[in-house]
């Protein structure tokens, strides 16, 4: 039983036995000597420091030296340790800090006596990443009610790649600050002092964009005349960097379909990016047992497709435009269209569509 | 080791019993003078006593005051006089608390307290010498259904503010008062066990008139909605598996309660997957079941659907409106002032906003410009927020002179405005969950489970309401300065942008309410808003500087610290919160 725990202990006994007697507290008095330990000296933003009695006294406390907490300055508070003499603590801002350990005992007169010590606490920041991340007003959606734009918020798809879903008309209708060209981004980084930056691949050079949150800056896309993963580098306050990849993925659709030489009205579904429908106006002397409908997927657009990294099918069955035969009989096929933006054999970068064709008389 | 069945024990109790452990021996003489538990809880009359005892908690200062405090003053919905103020409220507001704060020590505290009270209503439901008639039985399946309810309610309030909390056994030992944290994904487990055994036991039906100010079904099943969605949302730390399984149970309880589907009683309790060591008969006991009742038993969704409805916006917070169908869950409140009597029922949340001639007292939120902005061209704004200029429609019953309009930019929440013929605050009731909030809910899931066409009906079903503010049939429509045109439905978009329509409605319509921060957290969204906070002060008219959401440290503040004492008295088995 170390000796804190014994002068608890006592005090306890004392008022339920209803002693009135103070003379314990000279025989118990010890001169508090302070003197603390932390389990390092230099620690990660948010890590958790340790702070642990090493000295003498009957109760300590802890002033970590970060803002609000300073000791000796007004108004600041310090932090008392557990029972144990134990105190764990993390700081939300990298710097150099100076924590203050100060023990105090209560001698024979009843009055307090403190002591303390110091010691420097280095925090770093290590850990700076990249928490959102968006591809903000891509396209006026005119079909909503008031002034809508198309925003792509960055899905995560790996340790350190984005997915950004974009959608066709925002790519077809590319102005100004649009995919094509130079485009708006907003971003959140985890921490507050670390910086942004993005790769400028016309001169290989590191951009850097001033942080905060929602903060927006014009980023180019573009590579050699193709949409392209972008990457873009959060750098600590410690000099720490980290590269993030966002990958604009276009959200696949058909720009042209035709039947028996009809082209088709192609319509996306107001309550989805990824679900459109085409409907093909054809005589109803027509045979729709074996029709070989002709599509164009985004039309064709070479900044977008390497010529393997499209797949239409029909329930599984690999679809050709011009080739492959369809039975129309139910009045109705249902089309998946999938895009892997990095080539046919990248896992991650893939979105998909779904296009209920409908033949109508 | 003797159980403790005579005394209310506190959580904070365990202070007691930790500084006395080496002393044991001071316990052991025989209790005198009390009435043992199972002596006390022999009738049903005697449980309902208990029951009671737990209403108060909710109806008591300290929690409408913690709630007012926690959920709309540290919001991005609030500004107050106390944010540039100094003390233990100020600190709350500033996230400049220590871990001995009062405020938070309260809240910690008062939940417990209703627990501890709930325990003893549900531990002791089974010493009732009840008729076996089935009046009597059904009788105690909704006090016991009713103590359910209220203990979710007081966990879901402790995870919502501290993360994993001590589950306090039903009957606990005087060895083992101290309980270790559960984890958040077991407290709302736990808490998610209650409200559907609940839903099984509560009144298929209203209370009303005489009866009303009890919880029937659409208060648990309200809830219910409530604790689900919160386990799914981004801000809640429970592993994404088991987000993607509570959206589509969360469905499941929003057809059955808002659409009207069957339900089988396996699929509301989840029998068969959560009670493998429970026989079907022992749980039926347990519940004071018929003994028709099986698991394989269909609650009838017909019975359900058409008891809670929209009721009339500019209605449901006056004095009429209390206790209207759209009340899921609302706290009696008599005004006692008559009868010269100290009850703490007199004192009410309404006693801290800002009332016809009244400053309000402790707190008294005023609404922030940016939510009186996201209201504007709401027919609703009027009903909600005022500033310094009058509406016509509060001063019906003569002048108003409103005061606090220094605070901030001046925006007053009105929901709590009291007209002169409508007495004192003091018998004004809390409504603690509305039917619209539960719509809203239900359209949140809706929208996860890939049907934003069906979520945006229920989100303009919301907004038809509204609507009807500005109808020309209603008498209230002239002093209304938003017009039909300004107000649309909301259009069918994919998730995005239906998802964010939902999430405004349903800041709108609750706005005042006190849960906002609670929304806010559980959205993963409380240090962008503390940060919007920060970037958008206002002066007050003291001249003191604002510094709400300054300090908020990302990564820790979404919690609060386990008050110092818990911790401390514990000896180190209840743990902190990270950061503090």
């Amino acid at each position: 039983m170390n000796i804190r725990q014994y002068t608890i202990g006592i005090a306890f006994a004392s008022i339920l036995s209803g002693c009135d007697s103070n003379s314990y507290l000279e025989d118990l008095y010890v001169a508090p000597e302070a003197a603390f330990t932390t389990d390092k000296t230099e620690y990660s933003v948010l890590e958790t420091v340790h702070f642990s009695n090493a000295g003498e006294g009957t109760s300590f406390t802890v002033w970590p030296g970060n803002t609000g907490h300073c000791y000796g300055v007004e108004g600041d508070t310090g932090f008392a340790t557990g029972n144990d003499g134990t105190f764990a603590y993390s700081y939300d801002e990298p710097g150099e800090y100076e924590a203050v350990w100060v023990a105090s005992s209560i001698d024979s007169d009843k009055q307090p006596v403190f002591s303390t010590a110091k010691a420097r606490i280095s925090v770093v920041d290590r850990n700076g990443g990249l928490e959102n991340f968006v591809i903000s007003n891509l396209y006026r959606m005119r079909e909503y009610a008031g002034t809508v734009y198309f925003n792509s918020t960055g899905e995560k798809v790996s340790a350190d790649t984005l997915l950004c879903p974009i959608l066709w008309d925002a790519w077809r209708s590319a102005k100004v600050n649009s995919i094509q060209a130079l485009q708006l981004i907003e971003f959140e980084l985890t921490s507050s002092t670390a910086t942004f930056s993005w790769l400028d691949k016309s001169t290989g050079s590191l951009r850097p964009i001033r942080s905060g949150i929602s903060t927006s800056r014009i980023v180019d896309f573009m590579d050699n005349g193709k949409l392209a993963v972008q990457k873009f580098v959060v750098t600590t306050s410690s000099g720490n960097e980290t590269s993030y990849y966002v990958a604009p993925v276009m959200i696949p659709t058909f720009t042209d379909f035709k039947v028996n030489g009809v082209s088709g009205t192609i319509e996306r579904d107001i309550a989805f990016y990824n679900r459109y429908s085409v409907t093909v106006k054809l005589p109803s002397s027509t045979d729709l047992t074996a029709l070989k409908p002709e599509f164009t997927v985004m039309n064709g657009d070479a900044a977008l497709l390497d010529g393997t990294n499209v797949k239409v099918s029909i329930g599984g069955q690999p679809q050709t435009s011009g080739s492959s035969t369809v039975d129309f009989t139910s009045g109705q096929a249902v089309y998946d269209i999938e895009y892997r933006m990095a080539g046919e054999n990248n896992l991650h970068l893939v979105r998909s569509t779904e296009v209920t064709v409908n033949i109508v008389h | 080791m003797k159980i403790i069945d005579n005394i209310r024990i506190s959580a904070l109790a365990a202070i007691i019993a930790v500084s006395a452990s080496g002393c044991r021996d001071y316990f052991e003489p025989e209790y005198t003078g009390y009435i043992p538990e199972n002596k006390f809880y022999d009738n049903i009359n005697s449980l309902r006593m208990g029951l009671n005892s737990v209403y108060n908690v909710v109806q008591s200062k300290n929690y409408e005051f913690s709630e007012l405090l926690f959920g709309l003053g540290v919001s991005d919905d609030a500004w107050a006089h106390q944010d540039v103020s100094s003390g233990t409220i100020p600190d709350v507001l500033n996230f400049t608390f220590d871990t001995q704060n009062e405020q938070i020590l309260t809240r910690y505290r008062t939940q417990y307290l209703g627990i501890n009270k709930a325990n003893q209503v549900i531990r002791n439901a089974g010493n009732i010498q009840f008729k076996n008639n089935g009046s009597t039985k059904k009788e105690l399946r909704e006090v016991y259904g009713q103590a359910k309810v209220l203990r979710a309610l007081f966990y879901f309030n402790l995870v919502k503010t501290f993360g994993g909390v001590p589950i306090q056994p039903e009957w606990q030992e005087l060895g083992s008062l101290i309980v270790p944290r559960s984890t958040v994904e077991e407290v709302y487990a736990y808490i998610e066990k209650d409200l559907r055994e609940a839903v099984l036991l509560l009144r298929k039906g209203r209370y009303q008139q005489g009866e009303a100010g009890q919880i029937g079904v659409g208060g648990g099943l309200g809830l219910l909605m409530k604790v689900l969605l919160y386990q799914a949302s981004p801000g809640t730390d429970i592993p994404a598996e088991v987000k993607a399984e509570k959206w589509k149970e969360a469905y499941e309880i929003g057809r059955y309660f808002i659409e009207g589907a069957d339900l089988s009683v396996n699929d509301l309790l989840k029998f068969d997957e959560r009670y493998t060591d429970t026989k079907w008969e022992d749980f039926a006991s347990q519940m004071f079941l018929e003994d028709n009742v099986s698991k394989e038993s269909v609650l009838s969704g017909s019975d359900i659907v058409n008891l809670h409805k929209l009721d009339a916006f500019d209605n449901i917070f006056r004095l009429s409106g209390e206790f209207s169908i759209e009340s899921l869950i609302e706290i009696n409140h008599f005004d006692f002032s008559g009868l010269s009597s100290d009850i703490d029922e007199s004192w009410g949340l309404y006693n801290n906003f800002i009332h016809q001639n009244e400053s309000g007292v402790s707190l008294s939120p005023v609404a922030t410009k940016d939510l009186y902005n996201t209201m504007a061209n709401d027919p609703r704004l009027m009903y909600t927020i005022t500033g310094r200029i009058y509406n016509e429609y509060f001063c019906q019953e003569g002048t108003i002179s409103l005061k606090s309009h220094d605070a901030a930019e001046g925006y007053l929440f009105m929901k709590t405005f009291l007209f002169a013929s409508e007495g004192s605050e003091a018998g004004r009731n809390y409504r603690v969950m509305r039917y619209a909030e539960a719509l809203l809910i239900y359209a949140e899931i809706l929208l996860e489970n890939q049907e934003p066409r069906r979520a945006v009906d229920y989100v303009n079903m919301v907004r038809q309401r509204a609507r009807k503010l500005i109808d020309p049939s209603n008498p209230n429509a002239k002093y209304n300065p938003v017009k039909d045109a300004n107000f649309k439905d909301v259009s069918y978009a994919p998730y995005d942008i239906t998802r964010e329509a939902i999430l405004k409605e349903k800041r709108i319509e609750m706005a005042g309410e006190c849960d906002r921060w609670f929304e806010v957290c559980r959205l993963g969204q409380s240090y962008e808003r503390q940060q919007f906070l920060a970037r958008n002060l206002p002066t007050e008219a003291s001249g003191k500087i604002r510094q709400r959401g300054k300090h908020f440290k990302k990564g820790i503040n979404e919690l609060y610290p386990i008050p110092y004492k818990e911790v401390y008295t514990s000896n180190g088995v209840i743990r902190q919160n990270f950061g503090y």
